[in-house]
């Protein structure tokens, strides 16, 4: 056995081959022999299996060794792999299969394993045979065998070949090497960096349900007949909206009313079978038992508001991807799914499966993102408005006092809008303990138990053109930790927040990314004691590509400011700029830390 | 007749002092209060309440089926804050492996809501009921109650039957959130005799009952008398993590029971289960993997040639035989009690931590030393009851190995970061138990096998960019070497690892390499160089002189906590650092001297800087002698590393001539 070592990665996948075999209509195998050399510690996860199956997808057959470097073999059975649900209540026929090695590195770890596809399917298995950071890919082998009369759509960063052979077409993909993404901070989405495969057939039959999605408008049109099957209030829940909503003026009334229902009433339950992992439950069941997935949910909701005359949206989103390819229609990229409400002026979206998410906010895993609108043939792709840098703001103002001796009182008065606030929405919900542990962490100093914590938002002013949702924040705390003595002097840091940026490593092998804009202002106020002298650090402005930092200070009447902004632009900036971007990081966490000087 | 031997012997064995016969009924009915409350008074933040929960452990015995164990589980669950819905979904385990099934009988859900001034009462659907699998040995149960909202009530329960009687799992009163009532009741025959344990702060209140019935035909007349234990807590505070803290499950209120002693029904004599140490010293001893202590060692030509070398003494002959045992079989990853198998992991060339200590130790023995495992209760599961004797005490097992002179070393052959003397921190364990290959056991206190030592020689060079180099030179010995190694073994990389070692005082590492971090050894040295910059203020230079602050204040976040605080192991650190001070500048001023001490911890720090010609020296010590310290003591150790942090965060001032 020979273990090829490289320095930069932790794991080699040293050979990935898999062929998803369409036997006929609706019945095929996807057999995969993947072997995979862990190195060290940090490349275990690439040497775990993952096998997902339900009533759709069965595990046909499964083997695997483990090879050390003495050469001695431990084999693996399946009856070693540890199935577990994978939805948090384990409600659904749906398990996942999985092996972890537990051996001494370095090792070499195989699989061979089929899975059956006995009743439809819609998606082709993804091909990644990467799936994890520092990981590299040495040689991958991907072919889909379908019959000729099945038209199939792909979408790769690979090249392929297609032969037609005994009334089946073949289509293969060679990858080549790929060094894989061992980076860990401002790390582009891993799948845009390794090689992939996403395949569809145009038309498909999941158990007894027929569709087609050659393009976003069919599949918008396949789903909207999946979902339809689930619409249809209970008689009470229709009167009930009626009640609900009777006193309105307005349809923004009715949207509050009714969204304010769905949150005191449902709570989010993950729930799937047979058709369930794209079929809602219906929402005669959601409103007997007051529980549902984001599908269930979101349908529901949708009902009640067709109950009260206003027409919502179904759509369905990748929360990790945000753009979905225009030219390449596929349902296995979402994730999620939720509700649009168009209105004269904007459009809502709203979250169902939390609403204690404001009405209005766009939440970071919609902002930005490229939806789905289901709506019979009209469905469409489009782009959910992001936040700019300028709007995912916060400002802090804290206010020093220094009390006798070396403690300080800092009075915090904390502006938080947009994605910045998201962290916030629920925090008075959280018990005080909680809340003191977030208000902690927001300090780069110890201090005793935040006090007198208060909290106000803008959230009831959602329906207003342009709503940013806002949280404020007020307490107070005291700290042994912001001042110390130099001699006579008195050195006080000048800034109490915690670092906004890593301490980032000197190696990076990928792009620099930064998926959400934002913006931090602190604004540290300090009263120079009487007959005292304060001398203040330099004045600072440092700018890259990625963005910008400047510390300025001020002493009118006594009183000190200083003000530091950071500005990061999203965007995705090249490798090449990581050194400046990491000089400028660096220079930031140290002007953080910077004191002043009291005589 | 047999069995009415039986209970004659049984109670004059096992007579309780003072037993009651009037059991208080718990059928416990929901209150309008309960359903109209909006917050809990004693905790306004709770987002849900147990307001009553009731577990209870029946051991039963019939004539005709013997014995069996009924355990019951009822939770009243209140949700006062959308958070709290996540107590609508409730889940339990049961076992499925050979012996120890347990048969669910039922688990049910009922939600109580007021609705226009009416009750109502919404019952789970069985469809909302799912078992899964969870382990080779257990099977997930979860439900989830329907129709819930803020303000709603639900009541959970669920029974379990197993024959398994003899095995009943500790049971907790306190919940993460707060439980306002809380009982436990375990019933067993007076045939049977269990040691009991209970832990926590809060002291339970028990009460105990007998209960008499009549069993077999009327004309036989036997009497089975029954233990009623009732446990109660009221008012329990929700339950939540804190730092430096192994086990916090010993600081939650719960009941332990192990079953001591029994007379089988219609056998005469007392069947000991567990009765003393001896007994479970005994139960070790006849173990296979006790055995393979005695078997010869199958490397014995490789340790021959260790022995004939005369110039090694006995320690370095012990590492030189571990060293070899650990080239031939690696330690695959797995950890275990006491199962494994010797000549499979030869064959494989690895195995668990029980194979590989087994070898080493038949290995020891086969060279003439004494060598023996030494039973250890790991720290994550708390302490060991050394009045109540238990084969559960224990997770894994290490080596103590003893020399011709006396000489006593402790080892896990297993750890690729321990040496002789080194073991992890999690079995770094005050009550130990040495089960030697002849002679009677002992206990044994594993902290301070070793000086677990960090030292720095740091010297500073000022830059005219204003930027500063450092290089340091760092020993780590004792568990501190076990931490580095550790920490190289995650990141596979000097500079990594060096990085997440030299946190707190924003210094870069720019180049590091670390000596004997990938082997077994004794200890680790390491080269590191750092850059840094210096703030200049009013053209002062203020130069942190530490190239990392070796405690953090925000790891002690909270003000008050109720678990006692543990720290992994004794600790010294010696850090010093030059400064030369460039040409043009002069001390404008030097850290203050300080001296903090921690009586808690028996801790104590100097730090001391001096001006010696054109050179600024600082020397730091640092020490903690207790590794663990009582609540109460927490705000002493809370200052004091508030106090440590402003150490590392003085300055020396230079200025321009």
């Amino acid at each position: 056995m020979i273990l090829h070592i490289l320095a930069i990665v932790s794991a080699e996948i040293l050979s990935y081959q898999a062929t998803f075999d369409v036997k006929s209509p609706g019945k095929a195998e996807y057999t995969v022999h993947e072997t995979v050399a862990v190195y060290e510690n940090a490349g275990e996860s690439a040497g775990v299996i993952v096998l997902m199956t339900d009533s759709f997808r069965k595990l046909k057959s499964f083997s695997g060794e483990i090879t050390f470097p003495n050469g001695n073999v431990k084999k693996i059975r399946k009856s070693d792999l540890e199935p577990f649900a994978p939805y948090g209540l384990d409600g659904g026929d749906a398990c996942i299969h999985t092996y972890k090695p537990a051996a001494p590195y370095p090792y070499i770890v195989s699989y061979s394993y089929t899975i059956s596809y006995g009743k439809g399917f819609m998606s082709v298995p993804a091909f990644t045979p990467i799936r994890t950071t520092c990981t590299a890919l040495r040689d991958a082998h991907f072919d889909i065998s379908v019959p000729v009369s099945m038209k199939l759509k792909i979408l790769s960063n690979c090249k392929h070949t297609k032969t037609s052979v005994k009334g089946k077409d073949l289509y293969s993909w060679d990858t080549g090497s790929s060094e894989g993404v061992s980076d860990r901070y401002f790390t582009p989405p891993i799948e845009e960096l390794v090689p992939y495969v996403y395949a569809e057939a145009e038309e498909f039959s999941y158990g007894k349900f027929k569709g087609r999605q050659k393009d976003w408008s069919e599949l918008g049109d396949s789903f909207s007949k999946l979902i339809s099957s689930s619409d249809g209030l209970p008689e009470d829940a229709k009167s009930l909206v009626g009640r609900l909503t009777r006193d309105c003026q307005d349809d923004d009334s009715k949207i509050e009313v009714l969204y304010r229902y769905l949150r005191e009433k449902t709570r989010y339950v993950s729930i799937q079978f047979g058709l369930g992992g794209y079929r809602p439950l219906h929402c005669k069941e959601v409103h007997n038992t007051g529980f549902g997935d984001c599908k269930a949910l979101s349908n529901y909701m949708k009902n009640l508001l067709a109950a009260a005359g206003i027409r919502s949206q179904y759509f369905i989103l990748s929360t990790d991807r945000r753009r979905m390819p225009a030219d390449f229609a596929c349902a296995s990229l979402a994730d999620h799914a939720m509700l649009a409400i168009p209105r004269q002026s904007d459009t809502l979206w709203m979250e169902c499966t939390n609403p204690s998410v404001p009405l209005g906010y766009r939440h970071s895993d919609v902002a930005g993102h490229d939806v789905l609108l289901i709506d019979g043939m009209d469905s469409r792709l489009v782009k959910v408005k992001g936040y700019t840098e300028e709007e995912n703001a916060e400002i802090n103002h804290y206010m020093i006092e220094i009390s006798s001796g070396d403690e300080v009182q800092i009075y915090c008065h904390r502006q938080f809008f947009a994605e910045e606030a998201q962290e916030y929405i629920e925090f008075t919900q959280k018990s005080s303990h909680t809340q003191e542990r977030i208000l902690a962490g927001g300090f780069g100093i110890n201090t005793d138990k935040a006090q007198d914590i208060s909290s106000t938002d803008n959230f009831s002013e959602w329906a207003s053109c342009g709503f940013i949702p806002c949280v404020e924040l007020d307490y107070k705390a005291k700290s042994r930790s912001a001042i110390h003595y130099q001699g006579k002097n008195r050195m006080i840091r000048i800034n109490p927040a915690c670092a906004h940026l890593p301490l980032l490593p000197s190696d990076r092998n990928s792009d620099i990314y930064i998926g959400t804009g934002r913006s931090v202002t602190d604004i540290t106020r300090l009263t120079v004691p009487a007959g005292k002298q304060i001398k203040l650090p330099a004045d600072m402005h440092l700018e890259c590509e990625m963005g910008s930092f400047s510390s300025e200070s001020d002493v009118h009447d006594g009183t000190v400011t200083v003000t530091q902004k950071l500005i990061l632009k999203a965007g995705t900036y090249k490798k090449q700029s990581y050194g400046s971007f990491r000089s400028f990081a660096q220079s930031v966490r140290q002007a953080q830390n910077l004191v002043a000087v009291v005589k | 007749m047999k069995t009415g031997k039986l209970i004659l012997i049984v109670t004059g064995l096992f007579l309780f002092g003072t037993v009651s016969f009037a059991q208080p009924s718990e059928e416990h009915t929901l209150t309008y209060d309960e359903l109209m409350m909006k917050e809990y008074p004693a905790d306004p933040d709770a987002v849900a309440v147990c307001l009553y929960s009731l577990e209870t452990v029946s051991i039963n015995y019939s004539p005709g089926y013997g014995v069996n164990k009924i355990h019951h589980v009822k939770k009243r669950i209140k949700i006062l804050k959308e958070e709290g819905k996540d107590y609508a979904n409730f889940v339990f385990y049961r076992r499925l492996d050979y012996g120890w099934r347990e048969n669910l009988r039922y688990a049910t859900a009922i939600t109580y809501n007021i609705k226009n001034y009416n009750l109502e009462e919404i019952p789970m659907s069985p469809k909302y009921l799912f078992q899964s699998p969870y382990s080779d040995s257990r099977e997930k149960v979860s439900m989830t109650a329907e129709g819930v909202e803020v303000g709603s009530v639900i009541d959970f329960e669920y029974e379990l039957e197993s024959n398994n009687w003899a095995h009943i799992d500790d049971i907790y009163f306190q919940m993460d959130i707060p439980v306002v009532k809380s009982i436990v009741r375990i019933s067993y025959p007076r045939f049977t005799n269990w040691n009991k344990k209970q832990g926590g702060y809060r002291t339970i209140k028990l009460d105990q009952y007998l209960s008499t019935e009549t069993i077999g035909t009327a004309a036989e007349g036997r009497i089975l008398e029954t233990i009623i234990d009732r446990m109660t807590l009221e008012n329990l505070e929700a339950f939540h993590q804190e730092s430096f803290c192994y086990c916090p499950n010993i600081f939650k209120s719960y009941v332990s029971y192990d079953l001591k002693e029994y007379i089988a029904p219609g056998q005469d004599g007392i069947t000991k289960v567990q009765q003393s140490w001896d007994d479970i010293d005994g139960i070790i001893r006849h173990d296979p993997f006790y055995r393979s202590f005695k078997a010869k060692s199958p490397f014995s030509k490789q340790l021959q040639i260790i022995m004939s070398q005369e110039d090694l003494g006995d320690r370095e002959k012990i590492e030189a035989a571990i060293k070899t045992v650990r080239s031939k079989v690696k330690w695959n990853g797995e950890n275990n009690y006491v199962r494994g198998n010797v000549s499979k992991a030869i064959k494989k060339g690895s195995g668990n931590n029980v194979e590989l200590n087994c070898l080493v130790g038949s290995a020891l023995n086969t060279m003439g030393y004494k060598c023996c495992p030494v039973m250890v209760p790991l720290r994550n599961f708390g302490q060991v009851a050394t009045f109540q004797p238990s084969i559960n005490s224990f997770q894994v097992f290490i080596l103590c190995i003893e020399t011709p002179k006396g000489e006593r070393y402790f080892a896990d052959a297993s750890l690729d970061a321990g040496w002789l003397n080194i073991l992890a921190p999690e079995e770094i364990a005050s009550n130990a138990r040495i089960i030697p290959l002849s002679g009677k056991s002992e206990w044994i206190d594993l902290v301070g096998l070793c000086t677990n030592q960090q030292s720095y020689m740091v010297g500073m060079k000022l830059n005219p960019d204003g930027s500063l180099d450092a290089d340091a030179a760092i020993s780590f010995s004792g568990e501190c070497s076990y931490d580095i190694k550790n920490r190289y073994y995650l990141e596979s990389d000097h500079v990594k690892t060096m990085e997440k070692t030299m946190t707190g005082n924003n210094w870069e590492v720019s180049s590091a390499a670390i000596e004997n971090v990938g082997t077994y050894s004794p200890a680790a040295n390491a080269q590191c160089r750092l850059k840094s910059k210096v703030q200049e203020i009013d053209g002062k230079l203020y130069i942190i002189p530490f190239v990392k602050a070796f405690h953090n204040p925000l790891d002690m976040p909270d003000r008050e906590r109720w678990c006692n605080i543990e720290l992994p192991y004794p600790e010294q650190i010696n850090y010093n650092c030059s400064l030369t001070i460039p040409e043009g500048y002069r001390v404008a001023g030097l850290p203050k001297a300080k001296h903090v001490i921690c009586p808690a911890l028996a801790a104590e720090a100097w730090v001391d800087c001096t001006q010696n010609g054109d050179s600024i020296l600082l020397h730091f010590t640092y020490s903690h002698k207790a590794i663990k310290a009582n609540r109460d003591h927490y705000p002493q150790i809370r200052y004091f590393w508030e106090n440590l942090g402003m150490i590392y965060t003085d300055a020396i001032v230079l200025e321009r001539i």
